[in-house]
Parts: structure tokens; C-alpha cells; sequence
């Protein structure tokens, strides 16, 4: 990844803080500012960056700690004052920056009818600094295309694994073609609003140029939607794990979609152990399988 | 004819400042006519869109009268002023009744409350409206009166 553009993000999160824990973000020296993961902020503790080796301080002297206010003011900003229009998102622990940063939120559920409807007191906010990887899947691709023609591929890694990086790049390269293979209209049920992370419309990370996006649609619900509405080639979805979710790919599979889609496993064998995704595997909807083992090394094999 | 002269300067001039005074009246109202279409447009962006308020406050900027207020607002939130600081500046130059139903608007993140917020506050300024509307009409009166009035002068002089 190239050093500027890693540094750049850092920036660009530290951007979303409030002014006096932005100006100490940037006092972190640049070669940590490129490899930093996250901004940690918590109510009455220092600010603090993760990076690769743990979790440390920006600068030595940190006698200066967060406020409330300050996760309240970082709410306000990157919501436009309007939690309202996130409410569904800040019920499950997160929202979406501008530039693709995911901000993780904790503090005091409001539960209703047995349901996480809202977030108060935040005590917590985690702002993951997102850097797009491109070109991942560039040695694996002619696998997928046999005669020309794509066919429905499941990408199986423990969590952590990187499956939504190369998810993204296979449907980018889907989306834009490549030299010996044609774009195609590809279609994406982004439900948990990680795969192209829109922001007010606009897709924040690169997902091609014949991509639509549904955002934060459930996938058994988006997916009948995206048949009907903008007729797919391929349906990109993350995270099979729930029945319906199973029944809507396979009735779309009937309408002649293609899916690329992601299932947490550690691999085939283990895919095969659990009753849902042997059914998946059963219906013969998918032919292709990548398995991502250590050091992101990527294993197509068919089904 | 000297007199004749001057009383049609006195009338001519005092014609220029109530049509002045109309003018700037008129303006007051279709200012506040204004505000209360952008108000509604804005709980509807809520209401129906789930529209966040930024947008909901750049979508009114091309309106006639009242758009130069909404794209200063716009103008503060980019330069880092709070929502409410910024709305609360936005409105310093408006007259003393208009600007003091708008300052009592709270921008809060509830979608019920701001939604409540933002029909009390249309309300109040359809009030406002309504009565300075009446008030105009009654001047308007007076008005032409007045002018009446001062032509029978003129004429009863000029005979």
C-alpha cells in the first residue's frame, strides 16, 4: 500500500475528532500514522491509537482525557445532527463517516420489546481508519471465468481474514471487466453498510463502475428487491448466516443470477459440519469456493 | 405657484417613503412566507426521507427570499459552528418578531421532538404572517386615504 495514501487516511479519520484531539492525533509520528488501525476514544481516559503492536498514546504526555461531550460532539458531527437518520445503525453499535470510517459506539443500550433500539451515554467510540487493498484477487480471477462466463463463487475465512477486501475487489473486477472478460452488471445487498460503505448516496470505497448498491437492506429482503429492480447479472452479498437468507439466493439462483457471496468457516470440511450451509452447498447454486489461509494466500477449488 | 410647488414636493417625497415603507413591508412577508414553505420542506425531508439536516438546510438554499439564510447556516456547519449556533447566527439581521419565533427553534436528534419542534415553530411564524398580513391591509387603508386626502388638498390649493 502506498505510504502517502496510508497516511493520508490517518488524516483523514483524525479529521472526525474534535479539534484539540485532532491536533494530538497528528502528533503521532507518520511512519505509525501509516500503519494505525484504529482511534480509540474513551469517556476519562486518554485518547489512544491501535496499531498492529497494541494500542498506544500519541504523544507521551496524555494528562488530558476524554469527555463525554467530546463522544457526544464526534455523534453529532459525523451524523450532520441528525441521529435520528442512523438510528437503525447506531442500534447495532455503528455509523458510517464520510470517507468510509466506520465509528464502533458503546455505551447505554435502550432495549425495547427485547430490542436494541438506540445508543445513550456513550461512553466509547472506535474509529476504524478503512484503507481500500486493490488488486488482491487479481491472481485469482481467471479462475472464476470458465468460458467466458462467471459462476457463482462462496469465499469461506475466519473472521478477521480479510474476506470483505477481496470481496470488494472481485466485484469491482466483475463490475469493470477486465481485458478478456466484459463488465458486468453486478449487484449488492450491503447490508451491514461494509462492502461499498455509502455516505449519503455515495459509495465510499470503489466498487466499479456497474455496480448498484442496497444499503443497509437485509439480504433475504434486498435481495427479491435487487431481482425485480435492476435486473443483476450477479448479486454480491456478505455474510450468509440465517435461513431466509438462504432461500432468497437460492430463488434468485432459479432467475439465472449469479452470487458471489461470504460465510464465516474455517474451511469446506468445516462448511460441510454445519446443517445450513450443507444445505447451501447441497442445492449446487455455487461451483467455486476460495478459502483464504494464512498470509491471505487465496485457494479456489470447485464444488 | 411657488406654493402649489412645494406642497407637491412635500406630497411627491411623503408618496416615496410610504411606498418605501410598503415596499419594505412586502418584503418582510414574502420573507416569511418563504421561511414557513422551507420549514415544511424540511419536516417533510424528515418525515418521509429520513433526510439528515444538512441537506435538509442545502436543499432550501435556492429559494427566493430566504435561500441567502439557509446557505449561510450551510456556510457555519462547514466552517465547524454547532447546528444550533449556527442557526441561531444565521438570523441576526431579521426583523425583531420573525427572528424571535425562529430562535426558539431546538435542533435536537429525536426524529419525534424535532419533527414537533419544527411544526410549532411553522406555526408560530404562520401567526406572524397572518397578523402583520392583517396589519398590512390596515395601512394599506390608511394608505390610500391619506392619499386621497392630500390630492383634495392639492387641488383646493391649486384652485
Amino acid at each position: 500500500m502506498d505510504k502517502g495514501y496510508a497516511i493520508e487516511r490517518y488524516h483523514s479519520a483524525a479529521s472526525l475528532l474534535p479539534s484539540r484531539w485532532q491536533r494530538l492525533a497528528l502528533q503521532l509520528p507518520e511512519e505509525q500514522q501509516g500503519i494505525a488501525e484504529e482511534l480509540r476514544l474513551r469517556a476519562g481516559q486518554p485518547i489512544t491509537v491501535l496499531l498492529p503492536s497494541g494500542e498506544i498514546y500519541p504523544v507521551s504526555d496524555m494528562s488530558t482525557v476524554v469527555m463525554p461531550n467530546d463522544l457526544e460532539q464526534i455523534c453529532d458531527t459525523v451524523t450532520g445532527y441528525s441521529r435520528y437518520a442512523v438510528a437503525e445503525s447506531i442500534s447495532r453499535g455503528f455509523i458510517t463517516a464520510k470517507g468510509g470510517f466506520r465509528l464502533g459506539i458503546c455505551g447505554t443500550a435502550v432495549i425495547k420489546n427485547g430490542c436494541n433500539v438506540n445508543m445513550r451515554d456513550i461512553s466509547s467510540i472506535t474509529i476504524r481508519i478503512a484503507r481500500e487493498v486493490t488488486g488482491v484477487c487479481d491472481g485469482i480471477f481467471p479462475e472464476l471465468i470458465k468460458d467466458g462466463l462467471f459462476f457463482s463463487t462462496l469465499i469461506v475465512a475466519p473472521p478477521g481474514a480479510g474476506k470483505t477486501t477481496l470481496l470488494r475487489d472481485l466485484i469491482r473486477h466483475l463490475s469493470d471487466g477486465t481485458d478478456s472478460y466484459p463488465p458486468q452488471r453486478v449487484a449488492v445487498v450491503d447490508e451491514r453498510s461494509e462492502i461499498a460503505v455509502m455516505y449519503q448516496g455515495l459509495p465510499q470505497m470503489s466498487i466499479g463502475t456497474h455496480t448498484d448498491v442496497l444499503d443497509a437492506c437485509p439480504k433475504s429482503i434486498g435481495i427479491p428487491i435487487l431481482v425485480r429492480s435492476v435486473n443483476p447479472q450477479i448479486i454480491a452479498v456478505d455474510e450468509i448466516t440465517a435461513e431466509e437468507d438462504i432461500r432468497a439466493i437460492l430463488s434468485a439462483a432459479n432467475c439465472g443470477v449469479q452470487f458471489l457471496a461470504t460465510i464465516h468457516a474455517a474451511d469446506k470440511q468445516e462448511l460441510r459440519r454445519k446443517p445450513l450451509y450443507a444445505r447451501l452447498l447441497r442445492s449446487n447454486v455455487f461451483s467455486n469456493i476460495i478459502t483464504i489461509g494464512q498470509n491471505r494466500q487465496y485457494t479456489v477449488e470447485s464444488l | 405657484m411657488s406654493k402649489a410647488i412645494g406642497v407637491i414636493c412635500i406630497l411627491v417625497g411623503s408618496v416615496y417613503l410610504i411606498i418605501g415603507q410598503v415596499r419594505k413591508k412586502q418584503q418582510e412577508l414574502s420573507l416569511q412566507q418563504s421561511l414557513i414553505t422551507a420549514m415544511r420542506a424540511i419536516e417533510s425531508s424528515i418525515r418521509w426521507k429520513g433526510q439528515v439536516l444538512p441537506i435538509c438546510i442545502k436543499e432550501q438554499e435556492s429559494r427566493k427570499h430566504c435561500g441567502i439564510y439557509f446557505k449561510k447556516i450551510a456556510q457555519l456547519l462547514e466552517s465547524g459552528f454547532t447546528l444550533q449556533s449556527a442557526w441561531e447566527n444565521a438570523f441576526q439581521t431579521l426583523p425583531e418578531d420573525t427572528k424571535a419565533v425562529l430562535l426558539q427553534m431546538e435542533w435536537e436528534g429525536d426524529e419525534n421532538h424535532l419533527l414537533g419542534n419544527l411544526q410549532c415553530m411553522t406555526q408560530a411564524l404562520t401567526v406572524v404572517y397572518g397578523q402583520q398580513k392583517e396589519q398590512q391591509h390596515s395601512e394599506e387603508k390608511l394608505l390610500v386615504a391619506a392619499i386621497g386626502s392630500a390630492t383634495g388638498l392639492l387641488i383646493i390649493i391649486l384652485l
